[in-house]
């Protein structure tokens, strides 16, 4: 297993974030008290398909650089009653899937061709605008690039590695209830590293499951 | 880094699409709702400037928006990117933090680098304020400061800033490095474009970094002479400032940058003689 260093396990890190988190509450404690409005805590539930653009050949090889994938998406948003709200995204999506035709002078005796797969778990931080349905927003932060190789005669092959990227999003909401809304959503993410950008168009769930 | 380009530029182009549904949306909602919001009693710290600006881009008096005699005084808003002219003896102070990419050129993985940011922001004269900013993430220090005239028009600002600055870093690992130390003088003049919404402000910087001259030192004995009298750096910023969280005034961007010789990567050995993109995100509260 392959690491990005530094991004999640390191004490530098952990350290920077504490320290954000001190600025945060001394920023807020040093701030005007106000009369608040409604916080409310927000669960967004997404479901997409997914057209990838690749920089290079997903496969040494092969002539497509497109694939089609799809996943499911979670972010839960504390929106404190201003147009801006914070929270985590995660989720887990199929990048791309491909045969790997298997040629050579053994392929005669091979029952089957390579079956691979490339699918992302996002650990992100998000934050959007929200104004009047209307969502506007960015994750940022590493994914899980996790890769899958079985086929053959061959024992699976697998790897994982975090590589950071970044996930914008924007969607309009219809209520559907006292706390539910839904409507359609655009997700775009883009993988620097890996020469990645990726398109999804969604329907997304919105729930507030807290208001205080 | 061509593929690059272009991929970056279809997402911002799809986030301004998106973002100019917002402005239309919220335009159309705030003009029915003008009337009403002017009888709220609670009119917040970010919803008023200290002369009331109309959307159409003129002033209006700002006995139109007294609030009533138990009320606290209506408190004028500034943010430190928006180029909008601050009345002379106001200032505040903001405290952020920022994660720039090391270019995979010189670092040849993903290495995201912290820092910290200290900023100021005085207002000296009419239309002039004195700004200063310092960032650190410990073995690399940037510092600058300078003067920014400012101008509004109706809800637009445009903001031209002329800072000098000084850039230090030093580092001592076993086995890794030794006592390395580099400094480097620049000069940078900013240019700030800036729109304000009634709830939030949205702003651009387009920046340069020339430097004058720069070394570094291995063991206090001098290793190279820098980059000098020669442009180092553009930066291109765009900041989006608005209150979350009762009155605490947020600053959240996104800054892409070319640079011959990033600063947070001065301890690698740079070996690549070409232009190198330095992403970097930030965010800051006012204090």
């Amino acid at each position: 297993m392959a690491l990005c260093p530094g991004i999640l396990l390191c004490g530098a890190v952990m350290r920077f974030v504490h320290t954000v988190i001190l600025l945060f509450i001394a920023a807020e404690g040093l701030a005007q008290t106000f009369v608040d409005s409604t916080y409310r805590v927000e669960l967004t539930l997404t479901a997409s398909p997914a057209v990838s653009v690749f920089r290079n050949a997903s496969i040494p090889g092969a002539a497509h650089e497109t694939a089609i994938g799809g996943g499911g998406f979670v972010r839960a948003l504390w929106h404190p009653g201003r147009l801006l709200s914070i929270g985590l995204m995660s989720g887990y999506m199929l990048i791309n899937e491909d045969e790997i035709p298997a040629v050579g002078p053994g392929a005669g005796i091979l029952q089957n061709n390579y079956h691979a797969r490339l699918t992302a778990i996002p650990l992100q931080v998000a934050i959007s605008m929200q104004k009047h349905n209307l969502d506007i927003g960015i994750g940022m932060g590493p994914y899980l690039m996790l890769t899958n190789i079985e086929g053959g005669n061959s024992a699976p092959a697998s790897g994982q590695r975090l590589e950071l990227g970044l996930t914008f999003f924007g969607s309009y909401f219809f209520s559907a209830g006292s706390n539910v809304r839904i409507g359609p959503e655009l997700r775009v993410l883009y993988l620097r590293y890996r020469g990645i950008l990726s398109w999804m168009p969604s329907c997304s769930v919105r729930i507030d499951a807290l208001r205080y | 880094m061509k593929w690059t380009c272009r991929a970056l530029r279809t997402c911002l182009v799809s986030l301004t699409v998106l973002t100019t549904c917002t402005f239309a949306v919220a335009q159309r909602v705030q003009d029915s709702v003008s009337t009403e919001k002017s009888q709220i009693l609670h009119l917040t710290r970010s919803s008023v400037t200290e002369d009331r600006i109309s959307p159409s881009g003129g002033r209006e008096d700002a006995g139109a928006f007294k609030s009533l005699p138990s009320e606290p005084p209506i408190l004028p808003v500034y943010y430190f990117y928006e180029p909008y002219s601050m009345s002379v003896g106001s200032s505040f102070w903001q405290v952020g933090a920022s994660v720039s990419l090391v270019p995979y050129a010189e670092a040849e993985q993903e290495i995201p680098m912290p820092g910290l940011d200290v900023q100021y922001k005085r207002g000296i004269w009419n239309n002039v304020s004195f700004v200063g900013s310092f960032s650190t993430s410990y073995f690399s220090n940037l510092f600058h400061a300078g003067l920014q005239w400012n101008g509004n028009l109706g809800r637009f600002s445009l903001g031209f800033a002329n800072h000098v600055g000084f850039a230090y870093g030093f580092m001592k690992r076993e086995n890794l490095f030794d006592n390395v130390k580099a400094y480097g003088l620049f000069y940078m003049p900013v240019l700030r474009l800036g729109y304000r919404q009634d709830e939030f402000s949205v702003s651009t910087s387009f920046v340069i970094s020339y430097i004058f001259k720069s070394n570094s030192y291995v063991n206090d004995v001098q290793a190279s002479v820098g980059p000098q009298n020669s442009i180092n750096d553009y930066y291109c910023t765009f900041v989006v400032e608005q209150p979350f969280l009762r009155n605490l005034q947020l600053s959240i961007g996104l800054s892409i940058g070319y640079a011959r010789t990033p600063y947070q990567s001065w301890m690698l050995y740079n070996t690549v003689d070409e232009w190198l993109f330095v992403p970097e995100f930030f965010f800051a509260v006012q204090l």
